[in-house]
Parts: C-alpha cells; structure tokens; sequence
C-alpha cells in the first residue's frame, strides 16, 4: 500500500481523473473532498463491507424448501 | 421455469468473479425468483421489490442507466435479495444492495443505496401491504 503524507488543502490525484483532497482535520477526524468522473461510484467503505457481508449470507446453501417459503410468505 | 440469461458485468458486490447469472422464475417458487450463477454454485433468492414494499421508490441513477445500457422503451426491475435466517418468517430483503436488471437488454447491476435498510423485514413489508389493499 502506497502511504503519503499530506497537509490541509492538499490533494492526491488517482489516475488523471480521480482528485481526493483533505478539507480539513480535527482531532482523529479528516473530511475528505472527492472528485471522480460520474461514472465512478464513490460509497463509504463499511456500506460496501456490510452488503458483501449479507450478500454472503444470503448466498444458498442446501436444498430450499419452497413449499414452506411461499406459505410463510402468503400467510403472513 | 422461465429462465434467461442476464449478464452483470461488474458481477454482485463481494462476487465479482461471478459475470452471468440465469435468473429464473418457476410458478412453483412465485413470487420469489432465483439468480443462479452459470459458471458456480452462486444462487441467491431474489425478489421484486414492489412485491413486499411498493412505497420503495428507486429511480436508477445515470450511471446506471449507461452501465445497463437503458433506453427508454427498457423494462427495468428493481429486486432485492433475500436473506433467509434459521426461522425463515424473519426472511429479510437488502434494499441497500438492490439488483437492478434491464430484462430488454438482459443486463444487471447490483447498485449501492446507503440510506436504505440491509434487513428490511419482508413479511411485515407485506402484511400492510395487504392491509392497505383491503381497505383500498
């Protein structure tokens, strides 16, 4: 992993396109500015790690007994 | 059994080595469909999300649109996975992670809504469903 150290108001560019700047620090917080072309999609890291997380439990193991599924569904 | 081939080019978030799915739908599974990978023993149950929670607007964003290639005459459907826990009646969807599919061009995409709920309660979704459509 690349390691850099940066100011406020300093930046780092990812590829030509992609600019993440500190807008300021304060205490163990930093605010982040990012500027990325629209087609990237930019999402904090612990909502892509809470959806691997339940897309893995949902994921099938074993036979589903749909019988029983589609009756709980219908009777609720 | 209907079942087509839908392809998501950037695969499911945490599965992305997984391109082509066959999404099937069997009366005998209604309304829940099944997303099966071709190339892995990757299956998920899936259902539409205006199955359960009608209230849930999704409009896709540009870049989704230009990711499924949509064009205005597309029939586009907003699923969510299901997730089935030991006692299956607290079966949640994850409208956070909702899978879009383009059926025209046989295109998905699993898309990213922070705001919204990981383990939306599915029967209960449905229960007032039903409820409000027998006062309707």
């Amino acid at each position: 992993m690349l390691v850099l150290t940066r100011k406020s108001g300093q930046g780092i560019m990812i590829g030509d396109e992609i600019r993440i700047s500190i807008v300021s620090i304060e205490g163990d917080r930093v605010r982040l500015g990012i500027d990325a072309p629209r087609d990237v999609s930019v999402h904090r890291e612990e909502i892509f790690l809470q959806i691997i997380e339940e897309n893995q439990k949902a994921r099938l193991e074993g036979d589903i007994d749909w019988e029983k599924l589609k009756n709980i569904f219908s009777g609720a | 059994m209907v079942a087509q081939t839908i392809s998501f080019p950037k695969g499911l978030i945490g599965f992305k080595e997984n391109k082509m799915f066959d999404l099937i739908w069997d009366q005998k599974r209604a309304p829940f469909h099944l997303l099966k990978a071709k190339d892995g023993a990757l299956s998920f149950i899936i259902l539409p999300i205006n199955e359960f929670a009608p209230e849930y607007q999704l409009v896709p964003t540009k870049e989704e649109e230009l990711l499924l290639s949509v064009e205005e005459s597309d029939e586009l459907v907003y699923f969510a996975i299901v997730t089935i826990p030991q006692d299956p009646s607290l079966m949640s969807a994850n409208l956070q992670g909702p899978v879009l599919i383009n059926l025209s061009k046989k295109m998905g995409f699993q898309a990213i809504r922070p705001d919204e709920e990981l383990r939306y309660p599915i029967l209960e979704g449905y229960t007032r469903l039903m409820q409000e459509c027998q006062q309707c």
